[in-house]
């Protein structure tokens, strides 16, 4: 099951910025949904100011997968399919003045499929630190094989570039606007799914078909942001994102948070998200016909999702802290047969030690 | 006066840690604000409040390493005062809070019934303030005194449960002593003369952990927590306050309102116009706003960054990014506030 891309490029753009002190995180993170689809993912991050202007910081996940979703049941096997994915990284970040210069590394691992990433950036304070300017690129490398199939090799390389301004408003204020460009070139498909002709939905399919994507990908991503304290020591974030790729899928997504304290050492944060998206332009619930390019992917299909959830922090001793969150999400599909709906949760629990 | 008729005020701050020793001693009363430093360990007449006329020293200097965990609020009895500004001969009565108070609390429940007197020894909740109003060239102004009752002190002997010195000289007003476990002090502050403009608190609060629970350091600077901050209180009748410097429209409470109409414009606008938008919006953004670092500290909060847990956003971008058709542009941060 290839858990890999995604997670791979969401960490190469994720900065290390030089922090002022040192710290250990360990944490886990229990994604279950309806669809019979369960997530375990432990993670260890460690991070230090090896000098006053450099930090050094390592990663350790893994994502321990158990699934008999309709993808899984959908194709030949019948079967709940057992994976784990485990992935490296590693972080330099040096200050030299105003400027932040970084770069990372993460090598992920699954029986079916390889990602090494790398990434640099840069962020410039401006106006008397009143102004951050961060540009970043990163390159993932992936290998694309099929569980017992050793004939089956694809390769896929995403290129991306970001930028973004960062602004204090006010004392109480932050602004923040990211534009990131990808582009993602080779199989982008699942080498797994298979996509059934048929007259219609309810009709016996005439024959399977191997999943084809374009093997080219564009996405433009713009989100806006903004942080307001409230109060003595709350604060509410929002931030919103226009998405749009050449595969014809546009999205917006409406995030926001809310932190307060419930005592000096118990903090609440809540959150709420949520997210819509159109089909990519090739999609279809139905093929009657084979097409160059044909897909039985949900996550192409148009669909809506709902997040809420909650945080506890609580402060032991100012440099120990634990944590416990849980998510409540929907996901409805107004286009894809095999299912309309799927809600679920994901649930955390963590340690953090800063020293 | 009762608390509930106390207006809130606007400053939630954090200190930051300078270098002394463990064998530096605190000052636990007001008195040792006066003292002479060499001869009885006392301050010198500095107040240590943050003011720009002590170098902006605050209770940090010696009180090292503090995790700046705790805030400072400031009340008043005329609500007026944090919107409308000062009025000149006013006599406000001004509440300094500490807020957040996490060091000492076992000691908290003792109350004044602690320290040396007891056999055994049981160490104290000993918190602090200071705090002085300046005007803009850095001079104090109006007059300090303590709360006796419900009124400001006269020039009479204040009474020694009353937990507010004021320096010799007028200048600044501290905590004297004589409670524990205080995190809220009265005093009165009369407005001076017309025509001062805009007038600046500095104040400094320290949350003391009881010394190292021995008599012998009761009350040492070291394990404490401490914030400081300024809250500008503009003159009433004069040009509306405005916290941040530079004479942009950009600043205060408008610049949310003129940052969401220049992005709503941008995004309406199309093409070149969208274009020229955006950068107008830059250049207003980066050019006007100046947010000076002795002002941040409510951004360098946690909760003000845009991505305050990065392991928990990496593991949930990672669980969306698989499940939905869109990935991208959670994945940079700016620098933020630009505190380190």
């Amino acid at each position: 099951m290839q858990l890999t891309r995604a997670l791979a490029i969401g960490l190469a753009l994720l900065p290390v910025a030089a922090h002022a002190d040192s710290s250990f995180e360990s944490k886990v993170q229990v994604y279950a949904d309806s669809d019979h689809t369960q997530v375990v993912s432990p993670t260890v991050q460690a991070q230090a100011d090896v000098t006053p202007e450099t930090n050094v910081s390592l990663g350790y996940v893994a994502d321990v997968v158990s699934s008999a979703s309709v993808d899984v049941v959908s194709q030949a096997s019948k079967i709940t399919i057992h994976d784990t994915r485990q992935q490296v990284s590693a972080g330099l970040a040096h200050i030299f003045g105003s400027l932040t210069a970084h770069g990372g590394y993460s090598l992920s691992h699954e029986n079916d499929y390889l990602s090494n990433t790398f990434s640099v950036g840069i962020a410039k304070e401006l106006f008397e630190k009143n102004s951050t300017l961060a540009l970043g690129y990163a390159l993932s490398l992936n290998a694309v094989g099929r569980a017992e199939d050793r004939n089956f090799s694809r390769s896929l390389t995403v290129n991306s570039v970001n930028a973004s301004w960062t602004q204090v408003v006010t004392r109480r204020l932050i602004g923040q606007v990211t534009y990131e460009l990808t582009n993602a070139s080779g199989y982008q498909a699942s080498p797994y799914r298979f996509v059934p002709v048929r007259a219609s939905v309810d009709a016996a399919p005439s024959e399977w078909v191997a999943e084809s994507d374009p093997d080219a990908r564009w996405r433009h991503a713009v989100v806006l942001g903004a942080n307001q304290a409230v109060g003595a020591d709350s604060a509410v974030q929002g931030d919103y994102r226009l998405y749009h790729d050449t595969w014809g899928i546009t999205s917006h997504t409406l995030g926001a948070r809310y932190f307060t304290r419930l005592s000096p050492r118990l903090e609440l944060r809540l959150r709420e998200r949520f997210y819509t998206q159109g089909a990519a332009s090739f999609y279809q619930a139905v093929y009657t016909t084979t097409q160059r390019y044909m897909a039985y992917d949900r996550e192409l299909s148009p669909l809506w999702s709902e997040t809420i959830g909650a945080k506890l922090s609580y402060q032991f001793t100012p440099h120990f802290e634990g944590e416990l969150k849980v998510d409540l999400f929907y996901y409805g599909y107004s286009d894809f047969a095999p299912l309309q709906s799927r809600t679920g949760t994901n649930t955390g629990l963590g340690i953090t030690l800063t020293y | 006066m009762k608390a509930s008729v106390l207006a809130p005020s606007l400053v939630f701050v954090f200190g930051l840690g300078l270098g002394l020793g463990r064998s530096a001693s605190a000052f636990p009363t007001g008195e040792q604000f006066d003292g002479d430093a060499l001869t009885s360990d006392g301050g010198g007449g500095i107040a240590f409040d943050g003011a720009p006329r002590w170098s902006a020293h605050t209770c940090a200097t010696c009180h090292t390493d503090a995790p700046g965990q705790i805030g400072i609020e400031l009340q008043a009895d005329h609500a007026e005062l944090f919107t409308d500004g000062w009025k000149a001969g006013t006599a406000y009565h001004l509440r300094v809070v500490l807020q957040n108070e996490h060091e000492g609390l076992g000691a908290a429940g003792l109350g004044d019934q602690c320290g040396g007197a007891l056999d055994p020894y049981k160490p104290c909740d000993y918190n602090g303030y200071a705090i002085e109003l300046d005007d803009d060239s850095g001079k104090p102004v109006g007059k300090l005194a303590p709360v006796v009752g419900t009124a400001c002190a006269g020039s009479g002997t204040v009474p020694s449960d009353v937990d507010t010195y004021v320096l010799k000289d007028g200048t600044a007003a501290m905590h004297n002593g004589a409670h524990m476990a205080q995190t809220k002090w009265d005093l009165c502050w009369t407005a001076p003369a017309a025509g001062v403009g805009t007038i600046t608190a500095y104040i400094a609060t320290v949350d003391g952990n009881g010394g190292d629970g021995t008599a012998s350091f009761p009350n040492d600077t070291v394990g404490d927590d401490v914030a400081a901050g300024a809250v500008p209180l503009a003159e009433s009748g004069a040009t509306v306050l405005t916290p941040q410097t530079g004479g942009c429209a950009a600043a205060g409470d408008a610049g949310l309102g003129l940052a969401l109409v220049i992005l709503a414009l941008a995004a309406l606008a199309r093409g070149r116009r969208r274009r020229l938008v955006i950068a107008l919006a830059l250049a207003t953004a980066g050019g006007c706003v100046h947010v000076h670092p002795r002002e941040r500290e409510t951004l360098a909060r946690r909760n003000m960054k845009f991505s305050p847990d990065t392991t928990e956003d990496e593991l949930d971008l990672h669980m969306q990014e698989a499940r939905e058709g869109s990935e991208g542009g959670y994945g940079t941060a700016g620098g933020g506030c630009g505190c380190n």
